[in-house]
């Protein structure tokens, strides 16, 4: 009996999960290629008001981030820079860099439903959670995602809708330690960027905030473009642009 | 017949007289006294409440009150003013806006509070001029006051630049600099530790609200209450009185009252136990006469009604008196308060005296006492009085 486990143990790591961790790997990667910028365009949808943000992004690998807001016109220059596990917003009104406190990482990013925290993580659906797949077809998978005892998250368990094929996310949903849904994440807009795969459009439904609702698009994304390391200095936050 | 008697009675033993009515007077002033200090000092606390901040009533965007969003704002504002002044028990009508922000200074960070006002209207309704322990009132837009908090914790002085960050409205970043012109009370704690004062139309575009405002103070006319000022609003706006805005300290008030309804009672107490023990000696001490009186061949209900009938003047005399050293007194010390030692703390703001009041209450809540002790108490004696055997009262 306890070599049956045993062995349907060993066949389970041997076949499934080794393409299933190249899958996920594929996954991690999606936006994270070695280096990229794009423009971005937030639209913010909320009960109350709305409104539309034009950025321009730069990143490299994983720890580097930085983006600056080129329209509305009130918070032109607004910039956040985000280094490894840390985040600086900058203010050229009042010529201010402030660092985010880890207090605020999950308060929300300039007014959006997406957090600070969802701009400085760095770990992987590969590395940081164990896996299980829940339902398979032929173009898609369920996979269930629960965070490692090692690995610092705010979820309790991430349900992730992915294309076997094209290996790209189809929807994220979130959910809170005691099981209740607290937001989605729909990706669509699919191009083909140097080989891969890529969703140009996310959005975000808070499902605590009904009503509330982040869509980004990326314009013009280039990927694997070679980015100088001088775009992520403190003093290319305070730069005219 | 009845009341000449009684009254002649009165007069017929001085020092007896003068030994119930002073008891009477002694409980009357006491009471009175007790009073007219306990609602003064109450009363004085909602006074600065109201004229500090508060007004006799707010006007606020739907739940605004219960659960404040800078996007709960009232459009069309002006409006709404011109039409709320013409009532006549309303005096004035202040726009704010309010809002919380980071306030940054040099290395230091510190919460603070925006209070958005019509600095002119401000400082007619209420008492923030004489708040401003330092520094001149702004009169540039990006000018501001602060409190003493906010001065101390980020070492601000007259002069100094203010960086402000917030969210507005519509979700967007709301960062400006500012100019400290004046602080207020830099020494002492209080309702304003937290706030930052700054112009309305500063405030507006600070958090994106243009045309807007979160909240409009009245002030009415006199002592009016705001039942009287009979106010319609539109249907998505909702008038609050000082008591549901402030209900906090207003609940605290409350129950402070509550317990102070225990010493009140005790006093009464004392009062009427007092008046109780002086009638009963006066009355006891006249069996012999009664006896007398019964053998003549008055009638027991007659003889009841008299006792009855000599209380009750007696205690109309006490009030009387009472009253008139309770009014000489409770005026005086609504005049010059008494200066306490320490100073106590009550919602933020400091009280240095106690001022008593001169409400009519204070003067009718001692007389009923009184008048209604001496009438119950004269009852025993009264019952006594009346069954009394002739031989046995005489030869006591």
């Amino acid at each position: 009996m306890k070599i049956l486990i045993v062995l349907t143990l060993f066949i389970n790591s041997a076949y499934g999960d080794v393409t299933l961790d190249q899958l996920l790997d594929k996954i991690d990667n999606v936006y994270r290629s070695k280096s990229s910028s794009s423009t971005m365009i937030m639209k913010i949808k909320t009960p109350h008001w709305e409104r539309v943000l034009e950025m321009k992004v730069w990143t490299k690998g994983m720890e580097k981030t930085f983006i600056t807001i080129i329209s509305p016109k009130k918070e032109k220059g607004v910039s956040t820079l985000k280094k490894n596990n840390e985040m600086w917003n900058y203010f050229p009104k009042v010529n201010k860099v402030i660092k985010v406190p880890a207090s605020m990482m999950m308060g929300s990013w300039m007014g959006s439903d997406f957090t600070n925290d969802d701009l400085v993580k760095e770990h992987t659906y590969r590395h940081d959670f164990t896996h299980k797949i829940l339902k398979k077809s032929k173009s898609s998978y369920t996979i269930e995602l629960l965070p490692k005892k090692s690995t610092v998250t705010v979820w309790g368990k991430i349900q992730l809708v992915v294309d076997a094929l094209k290996f790209i996310p189809i929807k994220q949903d979130f959910y809170n330690e005691k099981g209740t849904l607290i937001r989605s994440i729909m990706f669509s807009k699919i191009q083909k960027i140097n080989q891969t795969y890529v969703p140009l459009i996310m959005t975000l439904k808070s499902h605590n905030k009904p009503g509330n609702e982040t869509t980004i698009e990326y314009k013009d994304l280039k990927l694997d473009v070679g980015v100088s390391d001088g775009v992520f200095r403190m003093n290319n936050l305070k730069k005219r642009r | 017949m009845l009341l000449k008697l009684a009254w002649r009675n009165i007069f017929r033993n001085r020092t007896r007289t003068r030994l119930t009515v002073g008891m009477m007077v002694f409980g009357y002033v006491l009471f009175s006294f007790f009073l007219a200090l306990g609602d003064g000092v109450y009363d004085s606390i909602i006074e600065q409440f109201i004229d500090a901040n508060t007004g006799e009533a707010q006007v606020h965007y739907k739940d605004y009150l219960s659960e404040p969003r800078v996007y709960k704002s009232i459009p069309n504002y002006n409006q709404i003013i011109s039409i709320l002044i013409l009532n006549k028990n309303i005096q004035s009508a202040s726009p704010r806006i309010k809002g919380n922000a980071l306030g940054f200074y040099q290395k230091k960070t510190f919460g603070v509070s925006i209070v958005g006002v019509d600095f002119e209207k401000e400082l007619a309704t209420t008492t923030l001029g004489n708040r401003v322990t330092e520094g001149v009132i702004p009169t540039l837009k990006n000018e501001i006051i602060i409190g003493g908090k906010v001065a101390k914790i980020l070492k601000l002085s007259v002069g100094d630049t203010l960086v402000l960050i917030s969210s507005g409205a519509d979700g967007s970043i709301a960062n400006d600099k500012f100019i400290v012109t004046a602080v207020i009370n830099p020494a002492e704690g209080g309702a304003d530790d937290h706030k930052v004062y700054m112009t309305l139309s500063m405030a507006q575009d600070f958090y994106s609200l243009g045309g807007r405002v979160h909240e409009i103070m009245l002030r009415t006319k006199g002592k009016s209450s705001l039942a009287k000022a009979s106010i319609r609003l539109p249907p998505h706006l909702t008038l609050s009185s000082w008591q549901q805005v402030e209900s906090d300290f207003y609940r605290a008030m409350q129950a402070d009252k509550k317990g102070d309804a225990i010493g009140r009672f005790i006093i009464i107490f004392l009062v009427a136990l007092g008046v109780l023990n002086t009638v009963l000696m006066s009355i006891l001490d006249r069996t012999r006469e009664f006896g007398v009186l019964k053998a003549i061949g008055t009638r027991p209900t007659f003889l009841a009604k008299l006792i009855i009938v000599e209380t009750l003047l007696l205690g109309l005399l006490g009030t009387l008196i009472g009253f008139v050293i309770s009014l000489a007194l409770n005026i005086y010390f609504s005049k010059n308060g008494i200066v306490l030692e320490t100073a106590i703390e009550y919602g933020g703001f400091r009280f240095e005296e106690m001022k008593a009041t001169t409400k009519l209450m204070v003067f009718l809540s001692p007389a009923f006492v009184i008048i209604v002790t001496s009438f119950f108490v004269s009852l025993i004696p009264a019952f006594r009085a009346s069954k009394i055997v002739p031989v046995e009262a005489m030869r006591s």
